[in-house]
Formats: C-alpha cells, structure tokens, sequence
C-alpha cells in the first residue's frame, strides 16, 4: 500500500463562539486505505469533515488533499455520506442519483449509466423510476450509499453508513468499502459499530473535545491499549507459575492468561514450558477498540474532572 | 472561484423540479385558463341577459284616471345613448356598436292602455298582463300610482316603478317643445375635460383614455408584483424542502453555498419568468384583441416599460431573491422559512401604498425617493414609466438602475453569507446577533 498522503490536515483549529470545536488537530489519511475517524458525539469529527469538505473553513490550520492545498475542484473527487442524510422526496430516484452524479462533473449520460449500475450494485434496479417517498428507511440508506459511491470518488467519507441496515445489508456496505480498498480508492468511516472499524479500518484516529487523543495503525492502537493478556493452547495442565496473575479456561486446553505487567510473550512461554507445559499455541489478546474506546474517553474525562477539581 | 458547471447544474435540476409540479403548471397555465373560462361565462351571461331582456318584454297594464298617459298603442322602451367619447371611440375601432348590446331602460316592458279597472283585472286573470298600474286623479298633485299583480313577484317592484317613472316622464316630456326634450332627459350629456399645463398650454383631457392609460400600468404593476413574490416564493419554498429532507449537506459537500445560491436564483427566475412570459404573452394576447379599442382611446402598449420592467425584474428579483433565500436558509420547516421570507415580502410591495401618489405625481419628490430606495425601487420605477413613459429622465433612471444594482450585489454577498450559515444551522435558530457575527466572519 502507498503511503502518500491522501488527505493531510495540518494544526487545525475552529470554534464556534466559545466552543472550541478543534483543537490543532494533526493527522494524515493515506491514500487507499480505511480509516476510521472515531469519538464520542459532539467530539469534533463531524467539524473536522465538514472543514475537509470545504463546508466550513478552519480558524487556522490547513489542509492538503492528495499533495495539493484543498480547492473546490477537489469536492470532485470526495463522496460524502453525512449522518444526517436524506433525498428529494417527490422526485425520482434516478433523477436524484444524476443529479448528484453531475455535481461530482459526470456528463448526463454517464451519470445515468452509473446510477442504474449502483441501483444494481445495492440490490434494487427495481427503484430506478419510484419517487423516493415509496422507499423504506432501509432502502433509502442504500440510495444514499449508491449515490455516494456512484461516480467512483478517489475518496469518501462515510459517516455512519451502516445505521437502519439490517446485518445482511450491513455485509454489503461493508464489501463496498473494502472492494475500495482493494481498487486503491482512500475511505474515511466516521462509525461507533467498533467491531466494523477493527474489521475493516487500516488506520484509526480518536478524537476527544477536538483533541486528537488516539492515531496509528489498529492493530497497533489495540496492542498499545491492551492489557497484559495472553492465550495459550496446551497439551497438559496449566502449571503454576509467577508470571501468570489469573488464569480462564476457555476451552479445552486454551487458557486465557492474565501476566504481569513487565512478563514478555517470550518470557511467559519459556517460564510454562520450564514449569513443565506442553505449550502449543500462543496467541496475545488485543483490547477490542470498543475497550480501547472506552478507556480513552474515560481517562481524558477523569482528567478533566480532576483538573476542574484542583481548580475549584 | 464560483464555477458556472455547478451553477448550470443546480439551475437545471431546480427549474425543472419546479416547472414539473402540478402546481406550477395550474398557477402558469390554469390560472389564465379560469381567467378565460371566467370571461367567457360573464360573456355567455350577458349575452343570455340580453336574449331574455329582448324576447321576454312582460306587458304591463295601465288604468289612467289622471289622463296623463297616451296609451291608444302599446309603448316600449327604446335604447339609450352611450357616452359620446365611448361611442366614437367603439366606432372608430371599426367595431359595430351593436356588438354591446343594447344599453337601454324599460325594453323589458310594454306598457298597454285598458279603461277601467275590470278590463286591466280580466287581462290581469287571463295572464295577457303580468301586472298593472292604476293611475289616480291625483296623480300630478300626489305623484302616487297603485299597482296590482296576482302574487307580487310577477314583475319586480322596482323594475315597474322605474319603467312607470320613465313612461310617464316620456308622456310629459310630449308636452315641452323638442329642442328641450333631450336637455331635460340629459341635462349634460357630454363634457368637454380640458388640462392646463404649467406652461399654459390647453390640452384636451380624455377621461375613458386617463382611466385606461393608468389602469393598464396598474395592472403591470401588479403582474410584475405577483410575479415577482411568486418566484421569490418558489425559492424559499425549494430551500425549506432541502433542509427538511437533510439533502442540503450533500449538496455542501459537491457544491459552494454561493453556488447553490446562484443556481437556485437563476433556475427558479428562469421558472418565474417563464410563467411571467405566459402571463404577458395571454395579456398581451387580449390587448392586441383590444388594440383597436385602447388605440382609439388614446392608449398604448407601454413598450418602454417593458423593457425597463424587464431589467428591473431580473435586478429586482436577483436583490429579493438572495436576501429571502438568505434569511429563509435559517428556518428548519416550511412554516418558519415562510415566517423568515415574509418580511421582505411586506416590503417589496410597499410602493402599492403610493401608487395614488406616484399616478398623481410620477416625478414628485415621493415617486424619486422611492425610486432610489431598493426595496422599492423596481415598482416605483415601473410604475412611474409606465405612467409617463417619455417624462423619465435617462439619468434619473440609471441613478436607480445603479442604486439597485449596487444594492443587489451586496445583496448577492451578504445573502450568500448567511446561506452558508443557515444552510447549516440545524434545530435552535441562532440570533440575530450571531447571524450578523458569523455573516461577518464567513469566507
């Protein structure tokens, strides 16, 4: 995978009145990958969207898209699904779907071509001519996605795409984006589904009170917020050793081990196999990035509330 | 850099979102079409008015006492002059005065003589007349008749009292020498209106052509009126919808606000004036049939106004239309951006207040002030060329012109400020304090 920066956000700051809404928020999305854009609500993500999207312009600070300063020629290239989404009531689907298509800079005709094919990509060819009012909320949520997706952004920002769909739509939301991934077409998701964002994102970023509070690879951000946990499959008994603090079994033979904190992976196994254990498979636990989540936004609130504490 | 692409695409997904609504077309084509229908039916009423006013003339008994009646023949009306001025002027359209039907006073009666009150009761029973009058001895002395129906409503109280009157006046009238007949029937039958000018000069004033030439302007004044809250209204109207349907942040997101401004301006004017072409186009339809008529009475198409109508529309439209859309872009339902645009709606037909003053004085210190102002330049200005077409200096109209033409595109920045801010402004509406900060503030 390249690593040229798709997007670049550089010291961004924006408040409204005395809400600070970003706070010099730094970070960078490479170019063909997932990246997951978390936080709790209200954290700054939706500002930080809309700044990329030209929406809004930052107080100060500045962003890069693909290498070059962010200009309006640029909004060709991004597709937005926002969270707060709808579509023309009375009008056609198809007529929406090329509506949209041609202020991305398709001509009529393509547009119409392609919207049909991503009707078709989403499972309904059938509501090409209804008005939208005819379509269920479920149904609406896949024109959405249809139209975001429909002239083939170099990038898209998702924004709770997978909200009002049932699990099987869900897949299919989430086969799009990683066929994106696979083209080499960056993708940005802005979700609370954790488990979609360990299954799909690259990279992640976690934004707190317009603070960038979390940012790297997943797996990476997981490893570096899990505690020291272990599982291990074994042909034998657990024997006792210092290292180990607690002990789950999980199945049979796979125990699930608490360490102490300074105990290495190696360092365990060797003190199991000299305490006697058939040691099969080793396997580190990763906290989940809804723990991973949780214990970030927790933390900064903690310190908050401490700090107002020592204030007051 | 606004980019024309955008703009064009917006302007032709929202005139042809509009033009395709059956409201659009009813209130462009169906609301002519009742016009028509409703000139029609008062023609086909008239014209059955007519039939039933020269076939079913109801005879009408006269027992007179007073022998103050000439009634060896039975007497029927006869038509009744029409203003000279209008006559001529039917004439020289080369128009038949026939064709107006007859104006005319107790045709609808024949009065018939009978000797005694046996003979008028008999023809009364046997239905040779629907009612009569007996005409007492007092009759000149009390001026009192009687009169007898079978159930009271065979002839109208009134229609007989006036056809009486108007008989009987005849009668009398047989008494003076000719030559007085017709000035005491119409004392003044015609007036001679004359207007003198600052300078002296003696004119004459035409009153049938003074009441044309301002009520063809005033008609104008109000079609471009209308015209014009009807397209602002389709643009604040689109904007409430976008914003209840969650479509407007998508659209941010392909398009600048001063584009979706632009592009909402220029394809729902381009609905506006295209409804405003079709109501011209039936107006000027009807004048045309009429030409003969208003040409004659010294009227003319007011082709300078139209043309000044028409500049001053687009300006005007452009000035009203980025301001509503403006403030309408704050409001999160229908009602509450009709609440937002309803204000300026109020302001641009402020010069209907002053139109008496503007018709008695079209270059008087009111008609110039409200020719410079803005907000009411576009009807004052049409209004005063409509009115004196040639009096309207060229520089008092470019001072307007640029005056409203200035004011428009800062109306155009301004409105495309607080688009951006209010496209955006979901739930509580901020105030008036913050719209003006942000407004400052936005880039």
């Amino acid at each position: 995978m390249p690593d040229r920066a798709a997007v670049a956000f550089d010291d961004i700051h924006k408040s409204y009145g005395e809400t600070h809404a970003l706070q010099g928020v730094s970070l960078e999305i490479r170019v063909g990958e997932v990246f997951g854009l978390l936080g709790p609500n209200g954290a700054g993500k939706t500002t930080l969207i809309r700044i990329l999207l030209d929406i809004i312009r930052a107080d100060r600070g500045s962003v890069r898209l693909f290498g070059e300063a962010l200009t309006r020629e640029h909004l060709d290239q991004i597709g937005y699904l926002p969270e707060e989404r709808g579509l023309y009531k009375k009008q056609k689907i198809v007529e929406v779907l090329i509506y949209f298509g041609r202020l991305h800079g398709l001509s009529r005709a393509d547009a119409r071509v392609r919207a049909l094919h991503w009707l078709d990509r989403v499972g309904l060819p059938e509501v090409a001519g209804w008005k939208v009012d005819r379509l269920s909320k479920g149904m609406g949520q896949k024109v959405q996605v249809a139209g975001t997706l429909l002239f083939d952004p170099e990038l898209c920002v998702l924004d709770e795409p997978f909200t009002g769909l049932d699990p099987l739509n869900v897949r299919l939301v989430q086969d799009l984006i990683e066929e994106r991934r696979d083209a080499g077409l960056t993708t940005i998701l802005s979700t609370h589904r954790m488990n979609a964002v360990e299954e799909l994102c690259d990279r992640v970023a976690l934004i707190h009170d317009g603070r960038l509070m979390l940012y790297g690879d997943t797996d990476a951000v997981r490893a570096e917020h899990s505690g020291a946990e272990v599982r291990v499959a074994l042909g034998n008994d657990l024997p006792p050793v210092p290292e180990v603090t607690d002990s789950v079994l999980e199945g049979e033979g796979v125990w699930r081990l608490r360490t102490t904190p300074e105990t290495t992976v190696a360092g365990l196994v060797s003190a199991l196999v000299r305490a006697g254990a058939e040691v099969s498979h080793v396997e580190p636990l990763l906290a989940s990035m809804q723990e991973v989540f949780v214990r970030v936004v927790q933390e900064r609130q903690r310190d908050q509330s401490q700090g107002r504490e020592s204030l007051s | 850099m606004i980019r024309r692409r955008q703009i064009f695409t917006v302007a032709e997904f929202e005139f042809l979102s509009i033009v395709r609504t059956k409201g659009y077309v009813f209130s462009t084509l169906g609301l002519p079409a009742m016009l028509l229908l409703y000139g029609l039916f008062a023609g086909w009423l008239g014209e059955s008015l007519k039939s039933q006013i020269e076939g079913g003339a109801k005879v009408f008994g006269v027992v007179d006492r007073a022998g103050v009646v000439d009634l060896r023949q039975d007497q029927q009306g006869t038509l009744l002059d029409l203003p000279a001025e209008v006559r001529g002027a039917i004439e020289s359209s080369g128009v038949g005065v026939e064709a107006f039907g007859p104006v005319a006073y107790f045709t609808d009666t024949v009065f018939r003589g009978f000797d005694d009150l046996d003979e008028a009761k008999a023809a009364l029973l046997s239905e040779e007349v629907v009612a009569f009058a007996v005409v007492p001895d007092d009759f000149v002395a009390a001026g009192a008749i009687d009169v007898y129906s079978i159930d009271g409503f065979s002839l109208p109280r009134r229609t007989a009292r006036e056809n009486m009157a108007k008989m009987l006046q005849e009668q009398f009238l047989q008494q003076v020498p000719a030559e007085v007949r017709d000035r005491i029937r119409d004392p003044v039958s015609t007036t001679r209106e004359w207007v003198v000018d600052a300078a002296g000069v003696v004119s004459p004033d035409d009153v049938a052509a003074r009441i044309l030439r301002f009520g063809v302007p005033g008609a104008f004044i109000l079609v471009f009126l209308i015209s014009l809250l009807t397209t602002t209204g389709y643009l604040v109207q689109g904007t409430a919808t976008e914003k209840e349907n969650r479509v407007v942040e998508v659209l941010l997101s392909a398009t600048a606000p001063e584009e979706i401004l632009a592009g909402k301006l220029v394809g729902l004017g381009a609905a506006g004036l295209l409804q405003v072409l079709v109501w011209f186009s039936m107006v000027i339809a009807a004048a045309v049939l009429a030409a003969g008529v208003a040409m004659a009475a010294g009227v003319a198409l007011p082709v300078k106004a139209l043309v000044v109508g028409a500049v001053f529309f687009l300006a005007a439209y452009f000035f009203y239309g980025a301001i509503m859309l403006g403030c309408a872009s704050f409001g999160s339902s229908q009602l509450e951006v009709q609440k937002l645009a309803g204000f300026w709606t109020i302001l641009a037909a402020v010069p209907m207040m002053f139109l008496p003053v503007i018709m008695n004085a079209p270059h008087g210190t009111v008609a110039r002030v409200l020719s410079l102002v803005p907000f009411t330049a576009p009807l004052a200005v049409l209004g005063r060329v409509a009115l004196d077409p040639e009096g309207m200096a060229w520089w008092d109209l470019s001072l307007s012109l640029a005056a409203l033409t200035l004011s428009t595109w800062l109306a155009l920045r301004f409105g495309a400020r607080l688009f951006r801010i209010g496209l955006l402004a979901m739930g509580s509406r901020p105030k008036l304090r913050e719209i003006w900060r942000q407004a400052r503030l936005a880039k």
